[in-house]
């Protein structure tokens, strides 16, 4: 929202700002002398300074702590630790793309996972399980969209109160105590190992692959963000804006209902309590993500760098001996710093 | 040293490598008028955004305020005395009239201090009369039209000045883009007003009549550099024009073709909206209607309704025997009717995307909504069309709000005008384009209708209306008070009619 009119005609929320391709040439003016170089650098700098950042880190910390840090076990670990929080960060890019936001995605895996934990462990089938927590997702994704869309309400607002609903949804179908022993089938469905990395980490390098094709390739990975944009023009050019806002929540609500499966697979049993651990990460991976590739704006390899850069801060530090709790200091500092860093880029594009 | 109200001197401005302002020197004096002209493209937004401290301007620049030298960039304009109308208004969309009139001036309280509402919505009712505007203090700045929002803006300026004695430089970005002939002369008396007070004013525009009448001064730039100067009683229209484009214009308007008289293919019949009530009308395959009218009496909503992006309140509007109202956006579209919306930067485009994703927006409907993009083609497309509208510069990879005020408005035209649409609704089509690619714009308008096209156009530009329509519809009160074709078809009737002024105008 504009805040000083007077002073600041250009002010945008969110740095939503394009970079894609190479600069096709300036026609009519004068270039400046070593305008267009350094601005192609400032480009480059920009898009993949994240990636450099991630490679550099991983450098760094290789070096410093060779018999900890870099052994394939580490590696290994920092990336199988991460494969739920890549699931959620990658889903509620979906509703983001479209000016949303939904904090309701870890409740709803968290009760995805109850639902799938309870029924497997007490005999009922799998496919029942699966049924119903596809159900749950349409479910919440539609209310949130109802609600939202249709309603008005802010979405902030909107998916707090559903995800506290879920959390206590969580519990009851727990009966407040851990499930253990969820069956060898659900847990294989997670675990199944292919090429040294189990089912769970394949799922999201394969919506990662997915999502970047539908963002950046397809006139849907458009419409959502002229949607969130714009959305009356994106109506007056025969968009269905409603609908397709409510299907980024629907798509949402699926894959985090979904990631409850793997969730209850991957670790073998369920802890209602576990919801609020997997709140803050997603967000700070998806808005670092989206200062890289397409940069000021949410897209999928962004969010895939980020996640793998912020999991080897955190776990060189606490390989270093910091104490647990650092990894939520970082993780939410690196949410602030994204943002203000995707404002400065902004303005040094000329562009607040 | 200088008694100069405000003295630029060496202003240069570079995005990447693009030199939008070039060793610029500006000296507007005290109680002066200062036209600030040139093609689009040629910096005047920067300038004033270099004035603002929204931009920050290459080294080298300075900037002298009643004689004092001023720290570049800058920082609160307005606690130097500069007032801006900029070219987008700069309203807070989603907030009320009352709380935009308030904004820049602290609302008349200190920061913590309780805002008296009384005391606003009184200071409030008194500064829209003063502009002639009849709208709630409560509306949102969403729902106004342009020509509303662009007379809140100045109603806004004039408070600021008001509450401060001290002389001031006041800078106005187009504001009279979206006005009508009357609506704009009230700006540009203001205009003297102010600057008979003692301030420096600076005026943008590209409609040369305002120029020339109110101008002490013209400076003109091209390509970021001065092309120009001179005083005002030197210039007429075809100086300025020549100066601006740096070269001849041999007319201002196309040659509108004579339709052959066949039956009419668009009927609206009752036609109501917010402000228009039971309006009929009808339209044959080749005819520009204009629609002119006073701000707020409806005029603007003609070419929204029948394009289905306001709702109807009832009424039909059949073409070639087929109802328009009461249909989607997208249903509308599908029968090859085009809307060109006033408010370029809600309903136009969205300025944070890239040109080509813009433009390319209703060629995508055609394709399944996961099928890959033709990314290559679209650019090509985008290319093309591009230089069909004449913008500037032509990088389809640039965001819009990259790109100037008018070459925005000719990427939404290229936009709307792309597949050759077969009912185009303009609303005030020409806003912010510079004389000489307006005729090309009027001229593929024109062209358009030539070969079939039903053309529907509300203007408060009376003389464009004159000069490219067929027929002219003046809108008062909601209703069609007369209609002005053949000989009758002047600017000056337009004018009389507009204001309820029943006498033929000799
Ligand atoms: N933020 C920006 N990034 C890159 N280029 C820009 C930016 N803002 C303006 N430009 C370029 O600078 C040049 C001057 O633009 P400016 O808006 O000052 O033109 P103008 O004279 O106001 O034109 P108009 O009459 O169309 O409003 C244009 O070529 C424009 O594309
Ligand atoms: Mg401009």
């Amino acid at each position: 929202m504009k805040s000083d009119s007077v002073g600041d005609p250009d002010a945008s929320s969110i740095g939503q700002q394009p970079s894609l391709a190479a600069d096709p040439p300036d026609l009519g003016r004068s270039a400046a002398p070593g305008g267009r170089g350094r601005r192609r650098s400032l480009k480059f700098a920009e898009q993949y300074g994240l990636l450099v950042i991630l490679v550099l880190s991983f450098a760094v910390f290789s070096l410093l702590l060779p018999d900890t840090f870099a052994t394939t076990g580490n590696i290994k670990a920092m990336i199988n630790s991460q494969a739920i929080i890549l699931l959620l960060a990658i889903a509620v890019t979906l509703p983001l793309r479209s000016g949303e936001f939904d904090l309701s995605i870890a409740g709803l895996m968290v009760v995805g996972a109850a639902i799938t934990a309870q029924l497997t462990t007490s005999g009922y089938s799998f496919w029942i399980a699966l049924l119903l927590v596809i159900l749950l997702g349409l479910l919440v994704g539609l209310i949130n969209g109802f609600l939202i869309v249709k309603v008005g309400i802010n979405s902030f607002i909107a998916t707090l109160g559903m995800s506290t609903a879920l959390g206590g949804l969580a519990y009851a179908i727990t009966n407040n105590s851990i499930v253990a022993n969820v069956p060898e089938e659900v847990r294989a469905i997670a675990r199944a190992e292919f090429l040294g990395f189990p089912a769970i980490v394949w799922i999201g390098w394969i919506l990662v692959v997915i999502f970047w094709y539908v963002y950046e390739r397809t006139p849907l990975g458009r419409y959502l963000l002229f949607v969130g944009g714009s959305p009356n023009s994106a109506k007056l050019a025969g968009l269905r804006v409603d609908r397709i806002r409510i299907g980024a929540f629907v798509a949402c609500s699926l894959i985090a209902a979904l990631s409850g499966i793997l969730l209850a697979g991957n670790i073998g049993q369920l802890d209602p309590s576990v919801a609020s651990q997997f709140l803050l990460q997603p967000f700070a991976a998806v808005f670092l993500g989206a200062t890289a590739i397409t940069v000021g704006r949410f897209n999928a390899l962004g969010t895939l760098i980020a996640l793998y850069l912020l999991t080897i801060f955190v776990t060189g530090l606490l390989l270093f001996g910091a104490q647990p709790w650092v990894s939520d200091v970082f993780n939410g500092v690196a949410l602030v710093l994204a943002v203000t860093f995707a404002r400065l880029a902004a303005r040094l594009n000329g562009r607040a | 040293m200088t008694t100069d109200g405000l003295q630029i001197t060496g202003l240069g401005k570079s995005f990447g490598g693009l030199r939008a302002l070039d060793n610029v020197d500006l000296t507007v004096k005290p109680g002066e008028v200062h036209a600030l002209l040139g093609q689009n493209g040629s910096g005047k937004s920067t300038l004033v955004k270099i004035m603002t401290g929204v931009y920050a301007p290459d080294p080298g620049a300075e900037m002298r305020l009643w004689g004092r030298k001023i720290n570049l960039p800058l920082t609160a304009p307005h606690h130097h005395g500069i007032a801006v109308i900029h070219q987008d208004l700069g309203l807070v969309e989603d907030m009320t009239v009352l709380e935009n009139l308030g904004v820049t001036s602290g609302y008349g309280a200190r920061a913590i201090a309780p805002i008296s509402f009384r005391r606003e919505r009184a200071t409030g009712r008194q500064l829209l009369k003063s502009v002639g505007l009849d709208i709630d203090l409560n509306k949102l700045i969403y729902e106004l039209s342009p020509a509303e929002r662009a007379t809140l803006a100045l109603a806004r300026a004039q408070r600021l000045l008001q509450e401060h004695s001290e002389h001031f430089v006041f800078v106005l970005d187009e504001p009279t883009a979206y006005l009508s002939a009357e609506d704009s002369r009230r700006v540009v008396a203001l205009m003297r007003d102010v600057a008979d007070a003692g301030s420096a004013v600076i005026f943008i525009s590209h409609r040369l009549q305002e120029v020339t009448a109110v101008a002490d001064q013209i400076t003109v730039l091209r390509d970021g550099k001065v092309a120009d100067r001179f005083a005002g009683d030197e210039a007429d229209q075809q100086r300025i024009i020549d100066a601006m484009l740096g070269r001849k214009l041999n007319a201002y308007y196309p040659n509108r073709t004579v339709p052959a008289p066949t039956a009419s293919v668009l009927k609206v019949r009752g036609l109501t909206g917010r402000r228009v009530l039971s309006v009929d009308f009808e339209v044959a395959p080749g005819e520009i209607v204009g629609f002119a009218g006073l701000v707020g009496m409806g005029h603007e909503e003609i070419p929204y309704l029948i394009a289905g992006a306001t709702p109807a309140c009832g009424g039909s509007a059949m073409f070639d025997g087929i109802e328009l109202l009461g249909q989607s956006a997208r249903a509308i579209i599908d029968r090859s009717v085009s809307l060109v919306p006033g408010n370029r930067q809600r309903d136009g485009v969205w300025t944070d995307a890239l040109a080509r994703e813009n433009l390319a927006l209703l060629e995508n409907r055609h394709q399944l909504a996961l099928a890959p993009l033709r990314l290559s083609q679209e650019r090509g497309s985008t290319l093309s069309a591009m230089q069909r509208f004449g913008v500037r510069p032509t990088e389809p990879d640039h965001r819009v709000g990259q790109f100037s005020g008018g070459n925005q408005q000719k990427i939404v035209l290229a936009k709307w005008m792309a597949d050759s649409p077969r009912v185009l609704l303009l609303d005030e089509p020409t806003q912010g384009i510079d004389a000489g690619a307006k005729f090309d714009v009027l001229n593929m308008i024109c062209d358009a209708a030539a070969k079939g096209t039903v053309v529907l156009v509300a203007s408060g530009d009376y003389e464009q209306l004159a000069n490219i329509c067929h027929r002219v519809f003046i809108v008062r009160y909601g209703q069609l008070s007369a209609v002005l074709e053949g000989e009758h078809l002047t600017s000056a009737n337009i004018a009389r009619h507009a204001q309820g002024d029943l006498r033929e105008a000799g």
